[in-house]
């Protein structure tokens, strides 16, 4: 591969860095959100068995399966943006991306059908090994996709455009260890809302801890095994962010009743994936440009665009904002 | 490039594609059309005070909300990555054109699914006016759907002005943008309250005398927002003077409009379960045959070659290579040759006249067509191939005939054969 001049926007014309910078934010979301859909779906069989046991524990199981509709809704819905904006800036060589979209969207509706059922039925369900059975099921769906995902990161990346079955491995342990460390931050971050709740919030970030370890190790490993790739610095933030991830879930450990643990360790792994997605544009495009010489067609100014895009923007998040703030405290029954 | 599942090009292909994006365009209408009926309902019942409306619309929610919502996000996801695949340049191109109104309908996606579960959950711990509120709000942001697709779809129709001067104004209000706006919003909520009937002829939490009562409280509603149909595309077929073909198509969608609002009529009337099953089988045949016809339409544009109108679907032609195909030639302004006793508005389409593909040359054949024929050709005898490319036009009618000289030919059937080209783009 032949190295490119050293350029912050990476040969891209003017205007399309604040593209590469949409992609990283919008892409960073989607990985979070996704990664907190499969991690809640491999961590609540476990959940709900300990619940059972023990069962004065605050039921942080059912909470979450109470919310996983929407998080797995939001996970899928927040996929278009990404897959928008890296088109945007790979034009019709994006087709790794195009074929990965295909492949893994057409489990998805049997994952979405069965969360909504499972979210519907729930409270008249006694039989808590068939709920069980039912997220195991979600995250099987949920697994394939990262799995395909994973083959065509290798296919995109790859200088000769073909999978790299081990690489692949990599990648795909690399996301179920973010999955299982996402969710393990949101279930601390869950139980630390309630009274007494030092056990869960422990729980949550022992399993954040395993998971934020697994993925420093991993992210070292992937970054180790292409020496021909320079690292960014990117990715040097990412791996200390994720150090720093598995640092605040022990001090989690330690202190439960600091509510500041989790929270940080929220904070942290969000930027490590923000970084790390930063590095994977950057690093996606590299391949791209250098093996095909490949230049985008011109974004046209659109000013107009532009500020109804802000203006939708802001109204999104208003409307999710008062989703959040609003809701809870004006509750009641109709 | 190579994926663990091999070449899909046996499944690529252009009726697949047409028929995925008119069953798409379908799914999206009800479900937008099922929002805006479901939202208003709600809201008349909250003001009747009607607990047997809310107890419908509460068994129906999950067939009323997420599933539509879902089903035509699924497909919506997987006719892009068909057209990825497909026509790779023309969807980069338009992916490039509508970037900002495609980022906005991302976001308003996201507002989408958290609605849909707010109000699909919020029966229980919501306030009425909350309630209320989230429907609405799922409401409008799935109408916002099918303001994109209508944007898309009507510059793939009449980029008219935006060939001349290239400005996003000119793309974004283009001449047919705001007749396919109407007439889809008014086809959407014709579809969604069709399908809200069936809904609530199959709900379980209700008896049969209370699901009459049901469409018969909501009749009158639905009858003002389905009856509105014919009056809307008779407005747009006097004030676009459309030709016939259209006329016919756009009459059968009236005519099933105003079968669905006889349905309600009927249904807010009469209590007899004959009138209900007989008045539903005429009003599923005229939808079949408005949407039989419809549908056939819109796959016919999707199909149809050379016109300018269809150029980026047909041709898989990015946009930028307008002008230069304009300087050289091959894309000509000419007057549609329309049979006489056919055309409503002949005065209209001789100022107006298309924009036409003469011919494709050696340079488009490499950067666009090329790309479908590589695959077909790679590893073919030259001589084989050569007869092939000279016969284009009758080989796949959708490829405008080879002008190129000789040599060219013979550089392009080198280049298409070669088994060591196998990527776009080059």
């Amino acid at each position: 591969m032949t190295p490119l001049p050293p350029n912050e926007t990476l040969g891209l014309p003017a205007g399309m860095s604040v593209i590469e910078l949409l992609s990283v934010i919008t892409g960073s979301l989607h990985i979070l959100l996704f990664s907190l859909a499969l991690g809640t779906a491999l961590v609540i069989p476990a959940l709900l068995r300990w619940e059972r046991r023990l069962p004065a524990r605050p039921p942080v199981g059912e909470r979450l399966m109470a919310a996983y509709p929407l998080l797995l809704s939001l996970g899928i819905a927040s996929y278009m943006l990404p897959a928008l904006f890296d088109q945007t800036i790979a034009g019709n060589l994006s087709y790794a991306a195009a074929v990965r979209m295909g492949y893994w969207w057409l489990m998805i509706p049997l994952a979405l059908a069965a969360a909504y059922a499972l979210a519907s039925v729930v409270r008249h369900l006694h039989d808590r090994g068939l709920i069980r059975l039912f997220y195991l099921l979600i995250a099987a769906v949920l697994v394939m996709k990262a799995a395909v995902v994973a083959v065509h990161d290798t296919i995109s990346r790859s200088p000769v455009m073909r999978a790299d079955i081990a690489g692949a491995i990599i990648i795909f342990a690399t996301m179920i260890a973010l999955a299982i460390g996402t969710a393990g931050v949101a279930m601390g971050l869950a139980a630390g809302r309630q009274d007494g709740a030092e056990c869960g919030v422990r729980r949550g970030m022992r399993i954040a801890a395993a998971g934020a370890s697994a993925l420093a190790a991993l992210w070292l490993l992937e970054g180790s095994s292409h020496p021909g790739t320079p690292l960014g610095v990117s990715w040097v933030i990412a791996f200390m962010l994720t150090l720093a991830t598995a640092g605040a879930c022990i001090l989690g450990i330690l202190r439960p009743r600091n509510s500041v643990w989790p929270w940080t360790s929220a904070v942290a792994l969000t930027g490590a994936v923000i970084s790390m997605r930063a590095e994977r544009v950057a690093a996606g495009l590299r391949v791209i440009i250098a093996e095909t010489a490949y230049t985008p067609p011109p974004l046209r100014p659109q000013p107009w665009m532009s500020a109804a895009f802000v203006a939708v923007l802001a109204a999104c998040i208003a409307v999710l904002v008062w989703m959040c703030l609003g809701m809870r405290s004006r509750r009641g029954p109709q | 490039m190579e994926y663990p599942l091999g070449h899909m090009t046996a499944l690529i292909n252009r009726d697949v594609f047409a028929a995925l994006g008119m069953l798409f365009t379908a799914v999206l209408l009800t479900a937008s059309g099922l929002a805006v009926v479901n939202a208003g309902l709600l809201i008349r019942g909250q003001r009747a005070s009607s607990s047997l409306l809310l107890r419908a619309l509460r068994a129906g929610s999950f067939f009323i909300v997420p599933v539509p919502f879902f089903a035509s996000l699924v497909l919506g996801l997987f006719v892009w990555f068909y057209a990825a695949l497909l026509l790779p340049s023309a969807t980069s191109a338009l992916i490039h054109q509508f970037m900002w109104l495609l980022a906005m309908q991302g976001f308003v996606l996201i507002v989408q699914a958290a609605a849909a579960y707010a109000y699909h959950t919020g029966w229980r711990v919501l306030t009425m006016r909350d309630h209320a509120r989230w429907a609405l709000i799922f409401a409008a942001s799935s109408w916002f759907g099918v303001l994109t697709i209508s944007e898309i779809a009507s510059f793939i129709l009449t980029p008219d002005a935006w060939l001349e001067s290239f400005r996003a104004v000119d793309a974004y209000i283009n001449p047919s943008f705001f007749p396919l706006l109407i007439v889809l919003t008014a086809w959407g909520v014709v579809l969604g309250s069709v399908a809200f009937t069936f809904i609530v002829q199959c709900l379980a939490g209700l008896t049969a005398g209370e699901k009459k009562l049901v469409l018969a409280k909501a009749a009158r509603w639905l009858w003002t927002l389905a009856g509105a149909l014919p009056v809307v595309i008779l407005l747009l077929m006097v004030l676009e003077d459309a030709p016939l073909a259209r006329a016919a198509e756009r009459f059968a969608a009236g005519g099933m409009g105003t079968a669905v609002a006889i349905l309600f009529i009927v249904l807010g009337k009469r209590e007899s379960g004959n009138r209900i099953g007989a008045t539903g089988a005429a009003t599923a045949f005229a939808l079949l045959v408005a949407s039989t016809m419809a549908f056939h339409s819109g796959y016919v544009r999707l199909k149809d070659p050379y016109a300018i109108r269809n150029y980026i679907y047909t041709n898989d032609i990015a946009l930028d290579a307008a002008p230069r195909m304009r300087r050289e030639g091959i894309l000509t302004y000419a007057h549609t040759i329309v049979p006489a006793g056919i055309d409503l508005s002949r005065v209209a389409a001789r100022r107006r006249g298309e924009w036409v593909f003469r011919a494709l040359r050696y340079g488009d054949y490499l950067g666009a067509t090329g790309g479908r024929l590589r695959s077909e050709l790679r590893g073919m005898a030259f001589d084989e191939a050569r007869i092939i490319i000279e016969h284009l036009p009758v080989v796949d009618s959708a490829i405008p005939p080879f002008i190129g000289t000789p040599r060219e030919l013979d550089d392009l059937t080198v280049f298409l054969t070669s088994p060591f080209h196998d990527r776009d783009g080059v």
